[in-house]
């Protein structure tokens, strides 16, 4: 646990206020009935109080809380959850990347979700450790850093087809392939014999009054490369990464072998990619044009070969 | 936020609460405090059983519907709660109608207990347990208003073990059913009670004003918390060596009692049974009665026996009978009051030469109890001689006894005003107060006095006896018989002082150079005068011979003196704001006219030290008399905090376990969690194999067993992550072997630790599913721990 901060109340505002009134209001009643076992009693409320109201700091500050298991991906947008750890019974909140609050409650284990909001490479996450201990009069909270077993890739979010095929280029963006079995539409023709009938374009057949089917071709056997590379802007370079994803992801459907091109802290890597995962974390790992940040030695490497291409696929 | 917000958020349905711990130990406050208000006669027996018997089935109720609420059961609960607001004001409305108003404990416990057992049936959410709890704690409050004595002591403890157990419910709810860890517990329940001990030790305590027993009394702003009592101890006591030592180093009264003349002959034996407690707003010396005639051997009142006065006042009471308030009776120096309340007994009032001189018959009712008679004696006139910083204030007390006394009403200095459930009331001509009853144990009462408190300086000029009738003076003045060597003894003394106060002090610094103090003292022969024997024959004595010499030196230089009988302030009770008022506290003093200021009274057994004290009687009393002025509660409290603490640190400091005990314990609780039961003679090796089974198919797999049960079957540890996935116990477990089997020289801390990692990571594996070492059946699972330990031993030594 790094990055520890002091701890602070919180929503103190009306315990406190609540608990001043009572022992003023019991003060005053103590003094003018002068009846020692009042002032007794008050004075048990008051410790009571006190302690409820001041122990759940030292008990927030002597938690300690790691993170025991972490998965290696995840998605920008998309929960994933880390186990997390801790000495003693706390209320766990993420806040950067945030998520919802949990109690480690009896085990001293929680599984604390996390919504990463960017693409990147967590090392580590922040959270807001709370405790009430232990009384449950006054929460206490502080916010501390949690170091990750190991570093998380955040993926881009994958963004809407429409735009994919801006970011492709090389032999795939001129002909991208029919949907369906490794085909993409490419227009229209009419209607020859052996035609399947699920390819039949209705809309083109009401326009021209005759039969009209799609017409398909298959994939190209070169690969597709796709430009991973993002702009300076962080705002545009993420939507730039999710273009890249919907890209990928539209040629991986379609069987294409796709090579992505990312600026990565090595320089630039064009290498390919055979799942999503993959491309994931290229891009996660992936630089704006711009900057130079030494990677974590333990972040997996995307692989290097890829299997071959589907037989049969398209030029 | 807006109000509506805020409304709308408070109101909302909070989530069920499922802990029974919390909701039992709410329950429990909550019924602890209606048995304590109930014990301090504020609630109904009946009433405060059903009151428990509902929070009781309330609670069952609402836990049971704690997620399915009746719709109409708020709507039934409000009205009832509402009744029970509608029954209270008209309740107080009658009280403030009869002049009752202060005794609303009663009224106000009968409706929190009404509010208690409505809300136990509508509280599923732990907000709603949280306003059980701080309700028990008012409840508790309306009773330790009217509790006096310390079995409440009972109450308060049991509700605090409830209330911190329902804290720590809560906590723990609020935590996900965590269990508080035993030392949390003992620390955060130490710290609440060392910090409500600080609170209660350190803090200016709020002392007790004078309470009234009756309506229609209570504390002034003039009445002082802290003023100096009569002249009763030297100058440089502070009040509270006052209350420890009013009595003198002795630490012991001696007074007879009360009843009858006061024989000086008698050696007296007086326990340490609680006879009253005093609620003042000052401790002093609480007198009885006064003596005026002295025979030689015993102190007497003044004019005609207590029984013919009562005969006098039972005769003109069918007068006063008719319900006028005020003075029926004038007689031989008595007088009578009736049905007055409070009765005005200032001596305006009754004295009856005052009254005679004056010609100005009062009543109780048109006086009133102002407190500002001045500082008269019963026979004396007021003057302007007081002056503002002397100035007598009003001093109210309120007596409870704890058992069986005579008829005499106890007061501080010069009552005024008298609370008291009886039909008539007695003044003497001495200021003695008497009723027409004997008091029983658990009569209350309450006076309002006067206390005037000049200086030396002041009383330095109030000289003779200016004020007093001749008659009066002649009494206090009067001597059965001459005392030839006591005056000469008294003058000789006091040849170089001038004035009254000046040669009392002389007097009193002679008695206490040249007596001592003992109960111990010789039988008086008849004849024989017990002054003369104590002033020139024993030297030795008790508060009454001491007082009585002093009085009677004091009358044969021409100083009006008289013998008061009372009680000194007792020890004071912290929790209670009582005085305790043990039968040893009685005593007596003397007192002395001073013109302008009345009588004061002086305490020339305060000089005068012990006979033949030993060097350890007198550093057992000093202890001893150390002892009484701590208070009790406070520095109990901080023992026992000290003592939890303590135990708490012995506890984390205990010796640890054995690492086969260790391993035995997390396999069995492990094995718990997961429902595996083990007999008697279950084996660890088969216990381990049957969690192994079980764990396989649940669900959920506790981390010390994922740890040795299940890992060690599938990869052996390497020296290249020796720690990854062993808890530390195993590491100690192999740093135990390292230190007493593998001491091989030359290797290095680090390697060692390494190794020891190893050793025992391979030692678990073996006990808990490896190979190398599976134990019999049959066999205990201790012995199979300690083969394990050798298993170890030669792995390390391998």
């Amino acid at each position: 646990m790094t990055g520890r901060r002091l701890p602070r109340p919180r929503r103190a505002a009306m315990p406190v206020a609540a608990s001043a009134a009572i022992l003023a209001v019991w003060g005053v009643i103590a003094h003018d009935s002068g009846a020692g076992w009042v002032q007794a009693v008050g004075a048990l409320v008051a410790g009571a109080l006190i302690v409820g109201m001041l122990t759940p700091a030292l008990a927030v500050s002597r938690a300690r809380c790691r993170v025991v298991a972490s998965p290696l991906d995840a998605s920008a947008g998309a929960s994933v959850g880390i186990q997390v750890s801790s000495s003693a019974p706390v209320e766990l909140t993420p806040l950067d990347p945030p998520g919802p609050a949990v109690v480690t409650g009896r085990v001293g284990r929680a599984l604390l979700e996390i919504r990463p909001a960017h693409r990147g490479v967590l090392q580590h996450v922040t959270v807001t450790v709370a405790s009430a201990a232990p009384f449950g009069i006054l929460w206490w909270t502080r916010s501390v850093t949690l170091a990750l077993p190991r570093p998380l890739a955040v993926a881009p979010r994958v963004g809407s087809e429409e735009s994919s095929s801006r970011a492709a280029r090389g032999p795939a963006e001129a002909s991208l392939p029919a949907p369906g079995r490794g085909a993409e539409p490419r227009g229209v023709r009419p209607y020859e014999q052996g035609d399947r009938r699920t390819l039949v374009h209705w809309r083109a057949t009401a326009h021209t009054g005759s039969l009209m089917v799609r017409e398909t071709e298959r994939p190209s056997p070169d690969a597709a490369v796709v430009d991973g590379r993002l702009p300076d802007d962080p705002d545009e370079a993420e939507r730039q990464a999710e273009r890249v994803m919907a890209t990928v992801r539209a040629l991986l459907l379609s069987g294409a072998r796709v090579e992505l091109e990312t600026l990565e802290p090595d320089g630039e890597v064009v290498a390919p990619v055979v799942s999503l995962l993959a491309a994931g974390r290229r891009l996660a790992l992936s630089l704006p044009l711009a900057t130079s940040v030494p990677l974590p030695s333990s972040v997996p490497a995307a692989p290097s070969s890829v299997p071959a291409a589907p037989a049969g696929g398209a030029s | 936020m807006s109000p509506l917000r805020i409304l709308r958020r408070h109101g909302r349905t909070w989530p069920a609460e499922n802990s029974v711990a919390l909701r039992a130990a709410a329950s429990g406050a909550v019924c602890v405090a209606i048995a304590a208000c109930a014990a301090q006669d504020e609630l109904p027996p009946w009433f405060a059983a059903a009151a428990v018997a509902l929070v009781c089935a309330g609670s069952v109720f609402s836990y049971r519907r704690r997620t399915r609420p009746l719709p109409y059961l708020k709507i039934l609960l409000g009205a009832s709660i509402f009744g029970a607001f509608a029954w209270f004001f008209v309740t107080i409305s009658a009280y403030a109608a009869s002049g009752q108003l202060s005794s609303v404990e009663g009224p106000l416990a009968v409706l929190f207990s009404t509010m208690q057992a409505a809300h136990a049936f509508d509280m599923p959410s732990r907000r709603d347990l949280g306003f059980s709890l701080a309700g028990s704690a008012t409840l508790m409050a309306l009773a330790g208003a009217q509790a006096i004595d310390l079995s409440f002591a009972l109450y308060v403890v049991l509700w605090s073990v409830l209330a911190l157990a329902g804290l720590h419910a809560s906590w723990s709810s609020m935590a996900g059913g965590a269990a508080p860890r035993p030392s949390v517990v003992v620390a955060s329940t130490a710290a609440a009670l060392l910090v409500a001990a600080l609170l209660v030790a350190f803090l200016p305590a709020p002392r007790p004003p004078g309470v009234s027993a009756a309506p229609g009394i209570g504390p002034t702003p003039a009445a002082s918390a802290t003023g100096q009592p009569s002249r009763l101890v030297p100058a440089s006591g502070s009040v509270d060596q006052l209350a420890a030592s009013a009595s003198g180093p002795t630490g012991v009264g001696g007074f007879l009692g009360f009843a009858g003349p006061l024989d000086t002959a008698l050696s007296p034996e007086l326990g340490n049974e609680l006879v009253l407690q005093v609620r003042a707003d000052r401790p002093t010396y609480w007198v009885a009665e006064t003596f005026d005639s002295w025979s030689g051997r015993s102190w007497s009142e003044i004019g005609p026996p207590h029984g013919a006065t009562r005969g006098a006042s039972d005769a003109s009471g069918a007068g006063g009978a008719a319900g006028a308030a005020g003075i029926a009776s004038r007689r031989l120096g008595s007088v009578v009051l009736q049905g007055g309340q409070p009765f005005i007994v200032a001596p305006e009032v009754v004295s009856p030469q005052r009254a005679s001189e004056r010609e100005t018959p009062s009543t109780n009712g048109a006086t009133g109890a102002t407190g500002a008679t001045g500082a008269t004696g019963s026979t004396g006139t007021p003057t302007a001689a007081a002056t503002a910083a002397t100035a007598p204030q009003p001093d109210y007390q309120t007596f409870y006894l704890a058992a069986p006394a005579s008829d005499l009403v106890l007061h501080a200095d010069q009552a005024t005003a008298v609370w008291i459930p009886t039909q008539r009331l007695y003044v003497g001509a001495d200021d003695t107060i008497r009723t027409s009853e004997t008091f029983g144990a658990g009569s209350v009462y309450s006076v309002e006095s006067t206390v005037a408190t000049p200086s030396d300086a002041e009383l330095a000029k109030a000289n003779g006896t200016a004020g007093l009738t001749p008659a009066v003076a002649s009494q206090d003045l009067d001597l059965p018989r001459p005392y030839p060597r006591v005056a000469a003894l008294a003058q000789r003394i006091t040849a170089h002082d001038t004035t009254v106060i000046s040669k009392i002090i002389a007097l009193e610094r002679w008695i206490g150079a040249h007596t001592k103090y003992t109960l111990d003292i010789p039988p008086l022969a008849p004849g024989q005068d017990s002054v003369v024997q104590f002033l020139f024959v024993t030297r030795r004595g008790f508060c009454e011979q001491i007082s009585t010499s002093l009085a009677v030196m004091l009358r044969t230089l021409g100083i009006p003196a008289r013998e008061a009988v009372g009680y000194v302030p007792g020890s004071f009770d912290p929790i209670t704001g009582l005085y305790d008022e043990q039968a040893k506290d009685a005593h007596a003093w003397v007192q002395v006219w001073f013109p302008g200021y009345g009588w004061q009274s002086f305490d020339p057994t305060a000089y005068v030290p012990l006979a033949n004290p030993s060097p350890a009687s007198t550093i057992g009393h000093d202890v001893l008399a150390a002892l009484h002025r701590v208070p009790v509660a406070p520095t109990a409290s901080i023992v026992a905090v000290l003592a939890l603490l303590a135990v708490a640190f012995a506890w984390r400091r205990r010796r640890p376990p054995s690492w086969s005990t260790k391993v035995t314990r997390e396999l069995e609780r492990a094995a718990r969690r997961a429902g595996v039961r083990a007999g008697p003679g279950t084996t660890i090796g088969a216990l381990a194999a049957a969690l192994d089974d079980a764990l396989a198919h649940g669900p959920g797999v506790p981390a010390p067993v994922t740890a040795h049960g299940r890992t060690p079957a599938r990869r052996e540890p390497s020296s290249s992550e020796p720690d990854s996935g062993w808890p530390d116990f195993v590491k100690t477990v192999g740093q135990s072997v390292v230190a007493t089997a593998d001491d091989t020289a030359g290797e290095t801390a680090t390697g060692k630790a390494r190794r020891a990692s190893d050793l025992a990571a391979a030692a678990t594996a073996a006990a808990w599913g490896g190979g190398d070492v599976r134990p019999g059946a049959g066999r205990h699972y201790v012995q199979d721990a300690r083969r394990l330990r050798r298993a170890a031993r030669q792995h390390a030594r391998r």
